[in-house]
């Protein structure tokens, strides 16, 4: 349960200021060939940087729970660079382990012993095609630097996670998902081709026509079947957009909603943002005004949502009848004062447009639910399975926290890909995915690792007891994916990752 | 009131929050030595990351020294860690900071100043033409030109990483009793006179300047305007309006991210074991951008971008003024 007393401040709140993080999990790799590794690295001029101080800040990832101390760390220069790297790591059985934004929340871009390989040393934009609408960026790259590269040409990329600080490389090998999913579909969709280093350190090209095995392993592939060194993904012409909220007072209204809307493509932009289970707010925004106005004319009627004034009204009458719930309007509003100029800073708007839409919302995720603790399990289901799953989820929330926040949207699929064999994609869902995070709201209070991971697996035993999937943050995790998907499909794609990486030592513990 | 007396001149003790940083990385993405060398551990979330592990200044100089103190981290922070404090904490814990104080003037205990002050800078005393100019421009406004040197010295030394002597900064604080409000064209010290002199308004050159209409009237659609990145990041939130209102105003284009943070040369430290490549940074602020003309508020980036091969025609703001009057006599005319 919580330690309330304990400062929030702390480093972590059940270990002691001013000592370093340890390697809380048992090591997995008992170092041996470190060192013939190293040499045979450095005798190639790669560097490899052992220095204490330097390990401990990769001790972690952004969900916070998990800690493992690599050997050493190697900055990616280059493709070339990675492929020495993976082939010594081969002869001598070191595990590597490949860290972008290291926006993952159940350890997944930690290393556990062996080798981090810091991918963000590869940030380059390569080159801008904007006849074709193309862009081909080294993959260690930002979404926020590529959008900024971008901007200059006038353009934008599809689809990113709201998060300005993930790695192109590490979204397309999960999966990527943006508010307009429903319409694009997640970022691992967008690509066109990629260069990649297999974990045994060849170097190939690969899309739909060229190694395309390699292409549909890799995309969605949560790093087993080769480092992402460069991608070539489309691109848009970048636009402003217009954004409207409508507010409804029943969670399963809203769900129906938005599925509603993703079904009749009725929207550029939507998703669902949850204050208490009573004030949800499903959020629709345009890239132009000829589908603003197709939506008023052609959807809102069909909305059960609300406008502000009309909502503010009926949780005004709600709570003068219910004047022992003063604390609860209390944060609510209070939670409405901080939100609503957050997601519209005067200095992002012009002519009532958003501009940049996704630092706005990137500085709201980690201004109003970041922290050294990213608790954010979530689920991804088929259209069928929605409603419950988040339901079902929503409750485990209920009994854990006092307040959180879901999050949902929907998710085009690009028809029958191989890629979703074994993905964030539900092995049932046929058209459109849906996905959900769940988020508490963990304020000042310090809970301990093992409350916040129970919480966690208790969000994806609903998604083994359901047969879904998991979706961006999480990801599929090596203790629930025989559980999820079976061991047929497991071991198959087993022997895949056996053929492909004989020592296994490409990201090894992510899902094998 | 005398803030150095409370709480010294940074927010030591606190060591600046380096324990709420969660490792998020998006001061990185404003960071310009992150931007040339792509190293975490070079930037401020690698120092915070180092410190809350356990370590020492020490253990990081080369990351400590490198960084240019432009403040864009401190102003995209979601946590709000005071990266620049922060920094400039770390550099005054680094073993031989004390060691390198440079002679130069100091402050005169009966020296009494009062009213509106200029304080024109390093970089600027050193041109006379435009300190004449800005004189004389701000001169119109109540501002009298004040002899900033041993400020400005001791700028320099806390930048290096020496810590005030109590008593020399005490010395400064009496003698701005009677102050009401600073213009200062060293952006660096907009944070530190605040905290210091917290009952006087602190501006820099470029925020007073534009708010004469005929210097605001002379920026053009076609420029390029380069705001001094350390003053705006010190008062982000009050001066992100401002500039962005200035930008709509006169549709001159601004050195700004998409967060809206300055893009800085890194010209204006006093760092020279800096590992920053300038031009770089002009580069990647003109990257695909064809300004007729770059405007730039500090005599350091304006420096810069003079010498860039086959730049645009770079002027300092102070030189607006000639084409403002000329505009001005055309529109009585």
């Amino acid at each position: 349960m919580t330690t309330a007393n304990i400062s929030s401040t702390d480093i972590l709140e059940d270990s002691l200021k001013g000592i370093p993080r340890l390697q809380t999990n048992p090591a997995r790799w008992n170092g041996e060939g470190w060192r013939s590794f190293t040499g045979a690295l450095r005798s190639q001029n790669i560097e490899v940087c052992e220095k204490r101080h330097t390990c401990l800040v990769y001790a972690t990832d952004s969900g916070g729970l998990a800690c493992g101390l690599p050997h050493g760390v190697a900055l990616a220069g280059s493709a070339e660079l990675i492929s020495s790297i993976l082939k010594q790591a081969q002869i001598h059985r070191v595990p590597v382990t490949v860290k972008g934004g290291g926006l993952t929340t159940e350890g997944e871009s930690v290393a556990f012993g062996g080798l981090q390989l810091d991918m963000r040393a590869m940030n380059r934009v390569l080159a801008v095609d904007a006849k074709n609408m193309t862009v081909r960026t080294q993959a260690g790259i930002y979404w926020h630097t590529l959008g900024e590269v971008l901007r200059r040409d006038g353009l934008d990329y599809l689809s990113a996670p709201l998060n300005m600080t993930s790695s192109v490389g590490g979204t397309l090998s999960v999966g990527g998902i943006d508010i307009n999913s429903p319409r694009l579909g997640c970022s691992a969709d967008q690509a066109v081709s990629l260069q990649v280093v297999t974990p045994t350190g060849e170097i190939k090209e690969c899309s739909e026509s060229e190694n395309p095995e390699l292409f549909e392993r890799v995309l969605l592939g949560y790093g087993q079947f080769g480092v992402i060194t460069e991608a070539t993904m489309r691109v848009r012409k970048f636009t402003p957009l217009t954004m409207h909220y409508f507010y409804y007072g029943s969670l399963r209204e809203a769900m129906e909603d938005l599925q509603l809307l993703v079904r009749g493509d009725a929207a550029d932009y939507c998703g669902i943002l949850t204050v208490l289970d009573k004030a949800v707010n499903l959020l629709v925004a345009f890239d132009s005004d000829e589908r603003e106005r197709a939506f008023f004319a052609d959807w809102r009627g069909r909305l059960r949502g609300h406008g502000q004034l009309g909502f503010a009204l009926r949780m005004a009458w709600y709570y003068a009848l219910r004047p022992w719930r003063i604390g609860e309007a209390l944060y609510l509003l209070g939670r409405k004062q901080a939100l609503e100029p957050a997601f519209k800073p005067e200095h992002h708007l012009e002519k009532n447009k958003i501009v940049d839409r996704t630092v706005v919302f990137s500085n709201s995720v980690w201004k109003f639910w970041g922290g050294r603790r990213m608790v954010i399990p979530d689920l991804a289901t088929s259209a069928e399975k929605f409603v419950e799953a988040v339901e079902r989820g929503n409750a485990v929330c209920r009994k854990y926290f006092p307040r959180y926040t879901l999050y949902c949207v929907g998710i085009k699929l690009s028809g029958r890909r191989e890629r979703y064999e074994l993905s964030c994609i539900p092995p049932d869902a046929e058209g459109f995915a849906y996905g959900c995070e769940f988020e508490p709201i963990l304020g000042g209070e310090a809970y301990s690792r093992e409350y916040l991971q129970a919480f966690k697996n208790e969000i994806y035993d609903i998604g083994v007891e359901m047969n879904t999937s998991y979706y961006r943050f999480g990801g599929m995790m090596k203790g629930y994916i025989r559980r999820v998907f079976g061991n047929e499909l497991v071991d198959k794609h087993l022997a895949m990752k056996r053929a492909a990486d004989p020592a296994m030592i490409l990201n090894p513990d992510v899902i094998f | 009131m005398n803030t150095a007396d409370n709480n010294g001149p940074f927010n030591n003790g606190a060591m600046s929050g380096y324990e709420k940083c969660t490792g998020c990385g998006v001061c990185t993405l404003t960071c310009p030595v992150w931007h040339q060398t792509r190293d975490i551990m070079l930037t401020v979330c690698g120092r915070s990351r180092v410190l809350q592990s356990g370590g020492t200044p020490e253990d990081m100089r080369e990351s400590i020294t490198a960084c240019v103190l432009c403040g864009a981290c401190a102003a995209v922070c979601p946590a709000g860690v005071d990266t620049v404090g922060l920094t400039t904490e770390l550099r005054m814990g680094l073993a031989g900071a004390a060691e390198r104080r440079a002679p130069r003037g100091s402050f005169s205990a009966g020296v009494k100043a009062s009213g509106k002050l200029f304080f024109p800078g390093a970089a600027m005393r050193r041109d006379g033409e435009l300190m004449r100019r800005a004189a004389s421009l701000l001169g119109a406004d109540g501002f009298a030109l004040f002899d900033d040197a041993g400020i400005s010295g001791l700028a320099g030394e806390m930048e290096a990483g020496i810590r005030p002597e109590p008593e020399e900064l005490k010395n400064f604080i009496r003698s701005m009793s009677g102050v009401t409000e600073i213009a200062a064209a060293d952006g660096f010290l907009h944070r530190h006179l605040r905290q210091w002199l917290p009952d006087v308004r602190v501006s820099g050159l470029g925020e007073t300047l534009l708010r004469k209409r005929d210097i605001k009237g002379a920026l053009k659609a076609g420029d390029l305007y380069i705001i001094e990145t350390r003053g705006y990041h010190a008062d982000h939130t009050r001066l992100v309006t401002f500039y962005d209102r200035m930008r709509l105003e006169t549709g001159c284009g601004l050195n700004t991210s998409l967060q809206r943070a300055a893009i800085p040369t890194g010209a204006a430290s006093r760092q020279t074991a800096g590992r920053l490549d300038t031009a770089e940074q002009a580069r990647w602020i003109l990257h695909k951008r064809r300004p007729a003309r770059i405007v730039a508020e500090s005599v350091e980036d304006l420096e810069v971008f003079k010498k860039i091969p086959g730049g645009p025609e770079a002027v300092h703001i102070l030189e607006l003024v000639p084409a403002a009057a000329a505009c001005a006599k055309r529109l009585t005319a």
